[in-house]
């Protein structure tokens, strides 16, 4: 008897339904953030001797691939902005006045956030999940890159199981070298239905005693034109703001 | 339950709460804003007294074996905003001193008005800077445009007075994925755009832009009496993620080049010729970031014409007086601008982060005549770790046999350190 009762409890529990790792990929993203929005980031690159250098970026999305970030502060980098389109990135400075191409492991800030970071993509349209396992209150997703032009070849997803956000991810190039772990944290509600971490701190192998801390806040959704995401549009991003 | 979940999960952000801290409200759109830059630099040359160019520039003192120099530069900038049209303001404030010479300069680099049409359309202007092509070091196709220094490309510049606009489309699921529209109307008389031209003119042209199956393409023109008719292109793409290459070729048609005969006079000769420009931009594993660039000007001078004008040039200012104007004249009419001749290199390699400092940049810039073999040789280091606060110090060494164009240089070296404040 206490065998069936085992076995019926075994059933009925969520650990018996194969969990579709793309599927829940897919609304990870949409608890982060809706397809297309606007959002402000304050960057924190924190050095071993605790000194801070402070960043904040304007960013907007729209659909699969279409990413801005224009920089607020401080002043020496207001003005900047980079645009992505898919594997394309663009980075405007008013000085130089024309878009520059630029690569997604470079960094426009220094410290340990790079481009792809700063425009990143939703995760299911950069990668598959390759497995599904329950540790404890959350889930393990493994991601692997879906081309090689994806900043990141692996990806190791710690996901909160009840509001599902990811918690922390490791990062990994393709010769399985970690690259950097993010850790997020400070879950807030931003209104319209986004529950979702405010903080994300990042440290790297990379870089031994440096930290980057980005803040998230003013997220919601909004609609743009597909005009906005063209490069004549870059210097005229900061009009949009409201 | 729900809200205990909740609860729970906000629990430990008020545990932590603090440390960090984000306020939006300073940065809404905002009617009017502004920004300002402090350029403060200090500069040594040491002087080629055996150089031609020494010997036009330096004739009346001509015991200057070095010059030590300040500048102080104020670059202001600010946005006014209406409903959705804006007036944008630029400006800079100029003082040197040096031993022979004080100056003061002030220039409005930019000011313009611009409006939107619709979500597709905008307008602008007024005075304005336009970047046009895709070189680093040199655009060929900047028809509309005060040439760049290129040992320093990323300075401001003066615009001209224009009427602009743009127009963009963008195309989903095609090869064809933006296309941009800018017209461009530039008139030139004495008293406006005056180095542009001076005969009452209304120069208009085009650019074109397409983004292409992942390619950056434009096509453009430039039509009018003031500098005759430009056509041109570029492009840029990435062939993988880390390594980009772009390109420009500009035709230009009836354009006055000034020469030196072998009666040691000045000519004027009407031509048509072709710039061209390929480069690369390359990251590697190790971070170095490399730019490349292959640079052809048809219209510059050759080997022969440059050897002419130094050996025009070293005539003595006093017996040869003749002579040495005819040299001064020349170095005014061409023969004195950035890069005169036919065929250069650009190379510069740079690092961020260091020996360990993540704010530290280092590089070093090549630009080579190819056709004399000479070349100016700049290392440089960059700090930016103090917040809005650049430090900047580089050393120009220029190599180069005698009639060369680098050897020729009135300065065989210069060391220049750059603070500059962002406010």
């Amino acid at each position: 008897m206490k065998k069936i009762i085992s076995l019926f409890l075994f059933i009925l529990s969520p650990s018996c339904f194969a969990i579709d790792g793309n599927v829940l990929l897919a609304d990870i993203d949409r608890r982060l953030s809706p397809e297309s929005y606007e959002m402000y980031r304050k960057l924190i690159n924190i050095e071993p001797d605790g000194d801070r250098k402070e960043f904040v970026l304007y960013t907007i999305k729209k659909g699969k691939d279409n990413v801005i970030a224009l920089f607020l502060d401080p002043p020496s980098e207001k003005g900047r902005s980079s645009l992505r389109q898919g594997d394309n990135m663009w980075l405007y400075i008013p000085n130089v006045g024309k878009p520059l191409r630029i690569t997604s492991l470079q960094s426009v800030v220094g410290g340990v956030f790079n481009n792809s970071d700063l425009l990143r993509l939703d995760y299911s349209t950069e990668y598959n999940a390759e497995s599904v396992k329950e540790e404890g209150k959350q889930y393990l997703l493994t991601l692997k890159a879906k081309n090689r032009n994806v900043a990141y070849d692996k990806l190791n997803m710690w996901v909160d199981q009840k509001i599902k956000v990811p918690l922390k991810i490791e990062a990994y190039a393709a010769s399985g070298l970690l690259i950097k772990t993010l850790h997020y944290s400070k879950i807030k509600d931003f209104g319209n239905g986004i529950v979702r971490p405010s903080m994300l701190e990042t440290d790297s192998p990379l870089y031994k005693g440096f930290k980057s801390v980005m803040l998230f806040d003013g997220i919601k959704p909004r609609k743009f034109n597909d005009e906005v995401f063209t490069l004549n549009y870059l210097s005229k991003v900061g009009e949009l703001r409201q | 339950m729900k809200k205990l979940v909740m609860a729970l999960l906000f629990l430990p952000s008020l545990l932590q709460a603090e440390e960090f801290s984000f306020d939006l409200s300073g940065y809404k759109k905002k009617s009017f804003e502004w920004n300002a830059d402090i350029f403060l630099t200090a500069t040594h040359l040491q002087l080629d007294q055996d150089s031609t160019l020494y010997n036009l520039n330096f004739s009346d003192n001509s015991d200057t074996g070095s010059l030590s120099r300040l500048t102080a530069e104020l670059e202001l900038g600010a946005v006014y905003r209406f409903t959705e049209a804006s007036f944008t303001f630029r400006g800079k404030l100029e003082a040197v001193n040096d031993e022979l010479n004080e100056e003061q300069d002030s220039v409005i680099q930019a000011f313009y008005f611009s409006d939107k049409l619709n979500n597709n359309a905008s307008y602008e202007l007024g005075k304005r800077v336009l970047k046009w092509g895709k070189g680093y070091a040199w655009n060929p196709v900047a028809f509309a445009e005060r040439a760049k220094d290129p040992n320093d490309p990323d300075l401001n510049r003066e615009g001209y007075i224009l009427a602009t606009g743009d127009f963009t489309k963008t195309f989903i699921n095609t090869d064809l994925k933006t296309l941009s529209i800018t017209p461009l109307i530039l008139p030139a008389d004495k008293d406006i755009n005056e180095d542009f031209g001076k005969d009452d003119d209304i120069n208009f042209g085009m650019k074109l832009y397409m983004l292409y199956n992942d390619i950056d393409i434009d096509l453009m023109f430039l039509h009018g009496d003031s500098r005759g008719t430009r056509l041109g292109a570029d492009f840029s793409t990435n062939i993988t993620t880390d390594f980009e290459w772009h390109g420009e070729l500009a035709f230009l048609q009836d354009q006055t080049i000034i020469n030196i005969n072998d009666s040691n006079q000045l000519t004027r000769n009407e031509t048509d010729y072709v710039q061209a420009l390929i480069g690369i931009r390359y990251l590697t594993q190790s971070e170095l970031t490399w730019i490349a660039e292959y640079y052809y000007n048809e219209g510059g001078y050759t080997d022969t014409e440059l050897q002419r004008f130094y050996t025009l040039a070293d005539a003595n200012p006093i017996t040869q007086a003749t002579l040495f104007a005819v040299a001064q004249n020349a170095l005014s009419s061409g023969f004195g601008r950035a890069n005169p001749g036919q065929q250069y290199a650009y190379v510069r390699v740079s690092k961020k982060d260091v020996i360990g400092i993540v704010y530290l940049s280092a590089a070093f810039t090549s630009i080579i005549n190819l056709d004399d073999a000479s070349a100016s040789l700049i290392p440089e280091l960059i700090y930016t770790g103090n917040e809005n606060i650049e430090i900047r110090g580089r050393l120009i060494l220029l190599q180069g046999d005698d009639n060369t164009e680098f050897g020729e240089k009135a300065n065989a070296a210069k060391l220049e350190v750059r603070l500059s404040y962002a406010f």
